[in-house]
């Protein structure tokens, strides 16, 4: 008995670092993984040359002679000398084997140190499609002789991969990649700053003043901290963007497409998370801190720069730490908001599902990066945080003042600005939802057409998200909560630490980079799962188990173990007493983390977007592939969308009413 | 589920008992290096109220736990009615256990929590039914069956969690510190009842306290426990008027000590160089007898000069049934006196002794002025 919790905890560890650092793993190594380059040629009546805009890592040496001789930096050298009569010979500074998997149009050959995969085009014609003519290869004296069409391209390619610091001095040098990197910061630190300037005042006031309307406001904000991530950056595109619908209207020659635009969409996604964070803050301030430095003589103003910002300070960075996170990990609103714009989570998205020109080892790279900055900001908010956990047990709530009239109106104008941008999205999709779209363009006409088509059609994608969410739900409650148990009763000495800390990294993996893990680890060997209904339910899982172990945490340690002891006494084995007993208490607690599994499970995106293949197509991917293809009818995505609003709220109000409830 | 019989378990020894017999042989327990419970043998008698009584932190409710099954002993044996139930896990031991915090389940009702020592015991419905009544009767919760915990009183949900331990018909049943969250006059109410219930279903009880007072008030017999260790066994007469070392002496009871050392049978100089001369106990040898030790109801405020030493009234303290007087005597020693007289702070007064013993060491010199 003693020993099944062990045996489980071991069973997770072993979960975890199958699903954890496995896929990590993987990046890394295919980070550190570079192949040996490659070259073009090109025939054309009998003459030879090299194609230089296609030359990777070799370096051409003319020297005046009719062969081509490239070398690679690490001394490899491989030359082509053209034989006349359609054959050439390829050489190189090892001696060639033709590999027996060679076929057709496909020619491999190997030495030591390198695998080339040769492959011949021959140019398109007007009327004609480019065919990739039959080799015949026949080696000779360590080199291979090769036949080809008359006019035709032929790509070497080193296909051996070695350990390299290549791709990361490539990253690093080249300015695409820095220009992502630079982007990518800019986006966040702009985004953050200027939606914690909005949201922190915002927060305050609603902490001290009691005002008609403030509890709607909160309830408003925490809806908004949900939307459906990339609905914003559809919506305001379409209303602000070049020819659009309100640029068009005020005859503006402005367009938010860009850089600023990708800011302004994010900060009205990302400050709920800093409004209820410091919200919380502010109001679990004990009161008494605030009256003994009123009493011991500070003015207010005193009190409120040396008592309450320092208190609250944990919350407020903690809510710009996720702010941050979400700002930096954010595929859709840049991707939809701007096509050429580069920023990392795009480029890594576009270097890894590029099937031309598209490279695993440079999105592998880019995805540590990512981890990497990542990394950066939970260690500024933690150097920061440093011993100033705070925690005062507050015996009373502090009282809310009654605003003056010039500070009341403030407020509410303050108020419906936040609102009202928050959820120009929403109303608009939900209007557009009614109206009929015809080739990409919203027209005037009332429809239901669009919910018809939704009902009838799309069922399917409603069916998946709900179901992989539901399932990944379920699978969080069920390790959440037997987790939490493990790492906050049992204190196994190392496999606690160990789990939690596993468990708990997938916190900080930016949506792109998990997803990256995910197929990395599971296309191959003895696990495949890619392209799976599991693999988004397994995905979603591990990427919001920590919600799920935190609330859980949370909760257990309300409950004393004397509880534990009582019914152990009364004969319950211990098996009985977390099912009977810790569990239905450990409930109640965990079910706003559930709730919130369930909510970002349905409309996660940035992992979504990589793992899904039809048909187990969730309606986030729906939705945002109706939004990036031009002239897509957006109709029923935006129905699709209103569903996934009523899906998303109607939960969210259970559980804002239910804590109302349990507050009182 | 082990049963009585299960177990072994013969109780002829009192037949008007449903109780049984603990024995401790060498019993140690230790968390990791730290040693809580150093080698401990002890008897407790079939029906009998036992407390262990002691500060913080020396190792009552481990010993308690232990008892329980919750802490496996590291060495030794605990014997139920000379069964070795040393490595029998606690949800076959079968015993009643009454915790601090009450530990009732806020998510069941008062009649469900009470029920669940049943349920486990796979009791029919109609059983569980009648004698969850009868025990909510027992208690006088019968009104509240159907309520919540977080609705009762602190009191009433003790006796809840009372008769949620009763209810299995235990032969031992546990207390650790019950009452302590409770305000005082109900504590006094709540051990009355404690006790009653107990001689009533005629069964074995191992108290754990910090609270001297209840100790003394509903005790059988007391372990006085210190640093891991039995300091001393007895009925609370015994504890509180022979003591048999200082540290038993302070931490039950007010004291007075005075340091000198004993120069005959029935003499002892004080530090100061006074002489108080009258019949004394000694538990030391006279050559040893460094400490000189008195209760405050025991000593007499006389006029000066016709008392065994003279002082000053330092403090008074009014306490309605008698007054509390600090004396300071010349050498600045305080001695504390409970009795019923008029003297004023600043009065020049006698000090008579009337009880006295003799040990060879101080307490924590610490302890010693708190106290005062």
């Amino acid at each position: 008995m003693r020993n099944s919790w062990k045996i489980f905890s071991l069973f997770c560890l072993a979960g975890a670092i199958l699903l954890v650092a496995v896929p990590q793993i993987w990046i890394v190594v295919s980070a550190f993984r570079q192949d040996g380059g490659a070259f073009t040629i090109q025939l054309r009546q009998g003459e030879m040359m090299l194609v230089s805009e296609d030359v990777q890592r070799f370096i051409p040496r003319t020297d005046g002679q009719e062969d081509i001789t490239l070398e690679r930096p690490d001394g490899f050298a491989a030359s082509v000398s053209n034989k006349g009569d359609n054959r050439i010979v390829f050489k190189t500074s090892e001696p060639l084997t033709i590999d027996p998997s060679s076929a057709g149009s496909r020619l491999v050959l190997n030495s030591d140190n390198a695998s080339f995969v040769v492959e011949q085009t021959v140019p398109m014609s007007i009327f004609g499609t480019p065919t990739a003519p039959v080799f015949e290869a026949r080696p000779v004296d360590g080199a291979v002789e090769i036949t080809h069409a008359a006019r035709s391209f032929i790509r070497f390619h080193d296909r051996a991969l070695s350990f390299s610091f290549g791709n990361f001095k490539e990253f690093l040098s080249r300015s695409v990649y820095l220009e992502a990197i630079k982007n990518s910061l800019i986006v966040t630190i702009a985004s953050t700053v200027l939606a914690s300037i909005v949201a922190v005042p915002l927060a305050w006031l609603v902490a001290r003043y009691s005002f008609y309307g403030r509890s709607m406001l909160i309830a408003l904000i925490t809806m908004a901290s949900i939307s459906p991530p990339f609905l914003g950056a559809y919506v305001w595109r379409m209303l602000l963007g070049s020819n659009g619908l309100l640029t068009a209207a005020l005859g503006l020659d402005w367009t938010i497409v860009g850089l600023h635009g990708v800011i302004w969409v994010i900060i009205w996604l990302i400050y709920p998370l800093i409004f209820l964070m410091s919200l919380d803050s502010f109001s679990s301030i004990d009161p008494t801190l605030r009256e003994s430095a009123l009493n011991l003589g500070a003015t207010r103003r005193r009190a409120f720069f040396n008592v309450e910002i320092p208190t609250s300070l944990p919350g407020v960075l903690t809510g710009l730490y996720m702010a941050a996170m979400a700002a930096f990990s954010d595929f859709g609103t840049p991707f939809i908001i701007s096509l050429d714009l580069v920023i990392l989570p795009k480029l890594v998205y576009t270097q890894f599902l590029n099937e031309t020109g598209g490279n695993v080892s440079i999105a592998s790279t880019g995805s540590i990066i990512m981890l990497i900055i990542a990394m950066m900001f939970l260690a500024m908010q933690r150097v920061v945080l440093a011993g100033r956990s705070f925690a005062s047990v507050t015996s009373r709530k502090s009282e809310l003042d009654r605003p003056g009239t010039a500070l009341k109106w403030l407020i509410y104008g303050f108020g419906a600005i936040v609102i009202g941008f928050a959820f120009t999205p929403h109303v608009f999709v939900a209007i557009t939802s009614f109206l009929e779209w015809r080739a990409g363009t919203v027209t005037t006409v009332m429809t239901l057409a669009n919910y018809s088509t939704l009902f009838t059609e799309q069922l399917n994608a409603v069916w998946v998200s709900l179901s992989t969410a539901f399932a990944a739900t379920m699978l969080c409650m069920v390790f959440g909560l037997s987790i939490a148990y493990v790492i906050v009763r049992k204190r196994f000495r190392i496999i606690g630490p160990a789990l939690n800390g596993l468990v708990m990294t997938p916190y900080i993996i930016p949506g792109t980079v998990f997803a990256i893990g995910f197929i990395l680890a599971f296309n191959q060997g003895p696990i495949v799962l890619t392209g799976t209904w599991f693999i988004l339910v397994l995905s979603y899982f591990v990427r919001m188990l920590p919600f799920s172990l935190k609330t859980s945490e949370a909760a257990l340690y309300q409950i004393h173990p004397a509880v534990e002891d009582a019914a152990m006494s009364l004969g319950a084995t211990p098996v009985r007493v977390f099912l009977g007993i810790v569990v239905p208490m450990m409930l109640s607690g965990a079910i706003t983390g559930l709730t919130l599994v369930f909510l970002h499970s349905a409309t996660e995106l940035s992992s979504t977007i990589l793992l899904y293949r039809p048909p187990w197509t969730p309606m986030s991917a729906v939705i945002f592939q109706n939004t990036i293809s031009p002239g897509a009818n957006f109709g029923y995505a935006a129905a699709m969308s209103v569903l996934m609003m009523v899906i998303l709220y109607v939960p969210l109000a259970y559980i804002t009413c239910s804590r109302k409830k349990t507050l009182v | 589920m082990l049963t009585k019989e299960d177990l072994g378990m013969t109780r002829k020894q009192n037949p008007s008992s449903n109780g049984l017999s603990v024995s401790l042989e060498a019993l140690e327990i230790c968390f990791g290096k730290f040693q809580a419970l150093h080698a401990t043998d002890l008897n407790i008698r079939d029906g009998e109220f036992f407390t262990l009584l002691g500060p913080s932190g020396c190792g009552k409710t481990t010993l308690l736990r232990c008892l329980a099954g919750f802490i496996k002993p590291k060495r030794g044996r605990i014997l139920f009615d000379d069964k070795d139930v040393s490595q029998i896990e606690p949800w076959d031991r079968g015993i009643g256990f009454v915790f601090q915090n009450y530990a009732l389940w806020p998510t069941k009702t008062i009649a469900r929590n009470v029920a669940y020592g049943l349920e486990m015991r796979k009791e029919d419905k109609a059983t569980i039914e009648r004698k969850v009544r009868e025990t909510l009767e027992l208690v006088e919760l019968e009104h509240a069956a159907d309520k919540y915990p977080g609705e009762l009183s602190g009191g009433m949900q003790q006796r809840a969690a009372l008769a949620r331990a009763v209810i299995i018909d235990p032969p031992l049943l546990l207390f650790d510190e019950p009452l302590s969250n409770l305000d005082a006059k109900l504590r006094v109410k709540l051990r009355r009842d404690i006790r009653a219930l107990q001689s009533r279903l005629g069964l074995t009880a191992v108290y754990v306290t910090h609270d001297q007072e209840e100790a003394l008030d509903i005790s059988d017999r007391i372990a006085v426990m210190h640093q891991g260790r039995v300091a001393q066994i007895g009925t609370p007469r015994e504890i509180y008027e022979t003591p048999v070392s200082t540290r038993v002496a302070d931490f039950v009871g007010k004291a007075t000590f005075l340091r000198g050392h004993a120069v005959s049978a029935d003499a002892f100089q004080l530090d100061s160089g006074a002489i108080i001369q009258g019949a004394m106990t000694f538990q030391t040898s006279p050559a040893n007898g460094r400490v000189l030790f008195s209760r405050p109801e025991t000593i007499s405020i006389v006029a000066p000069g016709e008392g065994d030493i003279d002082g000053v009234v330092h403090e008074v303290s009014y306490l309605g049934n008698l007054t509390r007087y600090v004396v300071t005597t010349g050498c600045g020693q305080n001695i504390l006196v409970e009795a019923r007289c008029v003297a004023q702070q600043g009065d020049r007064v006698g000090i008579r002794f009337s009880e006295m013993k003799v040990f060879d060491d101080l307490p924590d010199t610490k302890m010693q002025e708190e106290d005062l």
